[in-house]
């Protein structure tokens, strides 16, 4: 091995090089290479004719860091290249996600850097930006959802208050009308409101007036295993102001393997196909895990709901047909959308209103039974946006139904969203950027888990106390002020929110330098705050359980997961409502310090690096806070003797992460372009509460925790090859290392689950049949086989596609 | 350790220090040569050749560099930024990058007949008034050029600058 410090001289000497050196004494462009090119000077370039310079331009190659020079409206709210985004950015476009074959919003987050990207079951995703799933090992399994992220569509919001999670299902826009998707990591709060704790991700949808004249499009594939996916738009923008552009899209896709992972313990079964029993005549349980085929035995054992023998069909039910109406089906939706632009001089108006309904069967709800739940949703909306001078404006309505199959009406809920905002971007002098604005939020809910309504015995509504209602009403103002090669920018906003009645400042400070075109340091610190939830404001479950009678199955059930509920078992749990509501609760919060860096390495490599640190604060555990004796209340034909309250409390816990995420950007060749990137860290959790054996949080007591459900690493590539113009090759795979979920807790204990490291392929082939239209051949996660990519899910394997892209 | 250090960070130094965004550089040349190949008739001979560019891009640095040492005939070049439609100036250029295309119909009933060619950078535009657009094609810089639109303009236009571009 050659030493190190015997070639540094050499280097020395070779950097020291004048460059004069390296001038280009010919002026014969043919003959000229890409680096005698880019030695020649302006005033040599000027004396050559426009044709020469064309022959130079495809020398040097014009788009060597085209990737970096793509427009990003959301780090600054306004429009700048992804070089001089002050903020952890990132920018896909529509032909990047198409040529990538990606099938969907979600599974095109996937080429983005800082996205972990998990397939639950075919079609269904979990998506989180740089992590923080799960973070208390003692949560349920709907804590394991993103709800630290704001994702809007063109700047609306479309995260669900309910829980706070995204039903990415429920998006009314596909990839065909997507114009780009814009991911913005770390907080930006100060800019967006509340929920963007670790970042933002804004669909901006193709506007109806880019394009003149008829707009025809679609993106559509089919193939095995029994995979649908179809879209198509039309459009048209002709000589007077308006512009309009519908579309719609159909989705449906098949398990790859039909299994459940049941929470509860099992029976089990003999040869003869009876239940097994001991010798002292009790049940024999199988402890919680997969089972190839889901038998009401099954779930009625593990969800312990016959302990209710007279509980009406009507509410939750034991039926699995109700349960899982069709367990071949993971993903089955449509969605359509219309929009409307209108364009006169300084006016430029957006309206837009599009439904969605989907039914999914995915990892989210608590089901009690098995991990993946069946959720049938539906939303619509309304959205006005629009800028008239320097005044922009946008607000929008939104209406829809959650719900979960088989818990009647314990996991369903509707709602009314309502949002208004109004920004004035004022620019003093050359340099000084002033946007102040403001904003208000309402959102409407009705739900049984929010104690919207109260039932008896019989589970005859009694009580209806409506709807539950929070609003945010904000303002905010950025400042950004430019002093030669340097950016300073200071946002400032606060949220009033109606629940819990305070008012919350998020800040953020940022710095830029930028030393020449070719390079760029960032540095910046950010406070956001996550939104108040219903589910975090209003439930409270008072939990009952009986002394007898307890059958053997629930003693087995008992014995299996170490239960020490004594003496009985929980057979119900009541809602409380508005008198109880936790209008306390103190909200989650991070704080993050980040740098970062861009940098043309050469002619045709460029970087995108980051660092960052970020701790999270106000971190809230669904834990048990009352106990007692309580025999009142609605349930009456049982004997109970003992209750405890469950509810939301904030313990001191601290969690954080540090990492880095690197992007490469590469165009080697005319016919070549790439992206590489991948994301390292480390996620703890710092004075993790502890329970004493009653299951109280002990005061004053903690534990360092590592947190493993969050990858330590996780990134991709995308490669685009065109060998000739009309052919076009893609290979892009997706990486992430191994994680375990944690989920031990008074109403579930499972084993701990490990995902292995995987790495997700993906190649497609493309042919221009004619200009604008392109048959492709698309092939999904063909190199490793069947894996779970998230615990408690299904196992993926590989699809199959034949489709076409239309862009006319 | 240190050494391997001071290593990749001398290596990047040489790397990054050619500081380039080729793109731009050739942009503003080609608006440049454009002047050649363009006639502007009338106007007062001790006026500055104005090169207007909306918004920011790396572009007006770039023709400013080129301004330091060339004229148009015997006018003086100078670069102009524009940052809303109520600046918009006299001038004999006017250059939309792609950022500002949406700026193109608050653009062209200023110069109506003016005099100005306006020169945008986003496909399809020719189709709604550019003069002469640049575009990309199949990752070369190539420019689409409007002979009815640059003589709306009131200009006139060398063949030799039809025939390099992509006539729409």
């Amino acid at each position: 091995m050659i030493k190190l410090k015997i070639l540094i001289p050499y280097i020395l000497v070779f950097l020291l090089l004048p460059s004069s050196l390296f001038a280009q004494e010919t002026k014969d462009v043919l003959n000229l290479t890409k680096s005698e090119v880019l030695k020649l000077s302006y005033e040599e370039l000027t004396e050559f004719d426009l044709a020469d310079l064309m022959q130079m331009a495809e020398i040097v190659g014009m788009s060597t860091d085209e990737l970096l020079e793509l427009a990003i409206v959301s780090a600054s709210k306004k429009e700048e290249s992804l070089f001089d985004a002050p903020l952890g950015a990132s920018v896909l476009t529509r032909d990047m996600i198409k040529k990538a074959g990606a099938t969907s919003i979600m599974e095109a987050l996937r080429l983005v850097p800082g996205v972990i990207v998990r397939e639950q079951t075919p079609g269904n995703y979990d998506i989180h930006l740089r992590g923080f799933d799960a973070i208390d090992p003692n949560a349920l399994i709907n804590f394991t959802t993103n709800s630290l992220t704001l994702i809007m569509i063109n700047n609306r919001i479309v995260y669900n208050e309910f829980q706070g999670n995204t039903y990415w299902e429920l998006l009314q826009v596909s990839v065909d009308d997507v114009e780009r998707i814009e991911v913005v990591r770390g907080p930006a709060a100060a800019l967006y409101g509340p929920n963007a704790v670790t970042g933002m991700i804004n669909v901006i949808t193709r506007n109806p007036n880019d394009k003149q004249g008829l707009q025809v499009s679609s993106y559509s594939q089919a193939g095995t295993p029994k995979f649908h996916s179809y879209s198509a738009g039309v459009g048209y923008n002709g000589d007077g102001p308006f512009s309009f552009r519908m579309s719609g899209q159909y989705d449906l896709r098949e398990r790859h393997n039909v299994d459940y992972y049941v929470l509860g313990p099992q029976l089990t079964f003999g040869a003869n196909g009876a239940p097994v029993t001991d010798a002292d005549g009790n049940l024999v349980m199988t402890p919680p895990g997969f089972v190839n085929k889901i038998t009401e035995t099954t779930l009625n054992v593990a969800g312990r709901v016959p302990l209710i023998p007279d509980r009406p069909s009507t509410d939750t039910v034991t039926n699995v047909n109700e349960r899982y109406p069709d367990p071949e089906k993971s993903y089955d939706r449509y969605s359509y959308n219309g929009h409307v632009n209108f364009h006169k001089g300084v006016v430029d108006m957006n309206l837009m209103g599009g439904y969605a309904a989907a039914t999914v069967q995915k990892a989210f709800a608590v089901n009690n039974m098995a991990a993946l739940s069946a959720d049938e949703s539906y939303n619509g909306f309304g959205h006005l946006w629009g800028t008239v001078n320097n005044w922009s404006v946008s607000a929008d309505f939104n209406q829809g139904k959650l719900e979960t199959l088989g818990n009647g009406s314990s996991l369903r809920a509707t709602y009314d969203i309502a949002n208004a905002e109004v920004l004035y971007d004022w620019n003093i002098g050359e340099n000084l950027n002033i946007k102040p604005g403001a904003s208000y939020r309402y959102a409407s809910f009705y739900g049984r888990i929010l104690g919207s309504e109260m039932v008896d015995a019989n589970y005859e509504l009694v009580e209806d106390e409506g709807d539950k209602v929070n609003t945010i009403l904000s303002g905010f103002v950025r400042a950004e002020y430019k002093w030669n090669k340097f950016r300073f920018i200071g946002a400032l906003r606060a949220d009033k929110f109606k629940y819990p009645d305070e008012v919350h400042f998020s800040p953020q400070v940022i710095g830029t330098y930028k030393v020449n075109d070719g390079l760029m340091f960032r540095a910046s610190y950010g406070h956001a705050v996550r939104s108040p939830f219903m589910i975090n404001l209003f439930t409270n479950l008072h939990m009952k359980y009986p002394v007898n009678p307890t059958p053997a199955a629930v003693l087995g059930y008992l014995q299996s997961n170490g239960i020490n509920f004594d003496p009985g078992f929980r057979y119900d749990m009541v809602y409380l409502g508005t008198e109880n509501q936790n209008a306390e609760y103190d909200l989650l919060s991070t704080n993050e310090f980040e740098v970062g860096t861009r940098f043309k390495l050469n002619q045709w490599l460029s970087v995108d690096a980051e660092v960052f640190f970020q701790e999270l604060n106000g971190v809230d555990v669904f834990n048990k806070v009352a106990t007692g004796f309580d025999a009142s209340g609605i349930m009456t034909k049982q004997e109970l003797v003992k209750s405890d309250t469950i509810s939301f409390i904030t313990p001191d816990m601290k969690p954080q992460q540090f990492g880095s995420t690197v992007t490469f950007f590469g165009k080697p060749a005319e016919k070549i372009d790439f992206q590489v990137f991948a994301t390292f860290q480390t996620t703890k959790v710092k004075d993790y509460y502890v329970l004493d054996e009653n299951g109280f949080v002990k005061p004053g007591e903690t534990i360092d925790l590592d947190h493993e459900n969050t990858p330590s690493w996780f990134g991709g590539f995308n490669v685009n090859y065109n060998p000739i113009s009309k052919l076009h090759l893609n290979l892009n795979g997706y990486f992430y290392g191994e994680q375990t979920l944690k989920m031990s807790n008074g109403v579930m204990n499972i084993p701990n689950e490990t995902v292995d490291a995987n790495l997700i392929l993906n190649g497609v082939v493309g042919y221009d049949i004619f200009k604008g239209g392109q048959l492709f051949i698309n092939v999904k996660n063909f190199a490793t086989g069947e894996k779970r990519q998230f615990a408690l899910t299904d196992k993926i394997g590989a699809t199959y596609l034949v489709g076409i892209n239309i862009d006319l | 350790m240190k050494k391997k250090i001071l290593l990749v960070v001398l290596l990047l130094g040489y790397f990054i220090r050619p500081g380039n965004a080729q793109n731009e550089k050739f942009k503003a040349l080609f608006i440049f040569n454009f002047t050649k190949h363009i006639e502007w008739r009338g106007g007062n001979p001790s006026e500055d050749f104005v090169i207007a560019v909306y918004g920011n891009s790396e572009v007006i640095d770039a023709l400013q560099t080129i301004a330091k040492t060339k004229a148009v005939g015997n006018k003086k070049i100078k670069v102009v930024k524009v940052t809303s439609p109520d600046d918009l100036p006299d001038c004999k250029i006017l250059y939309l990058p792609p950022s500002k295309s949406n700026r193109l119909d608050d653009v062209l009933p200023h110069y109506q007949k003016g005099q100005t060619l306006i020169v945008t950078d986003k496909p399809g535009l020719s189709q709604k008034g550019a003069s002469i657009n640049l575009i990309e094609v199949n990752g070369k810089q190539k420019f689409e050029i409007s002979k009815s639109n640059i003589e709306k303009q009131g200009l006139k236009v060398t063949s030799s600058l039809l025939s390099l571009g992509i006539e729409v």
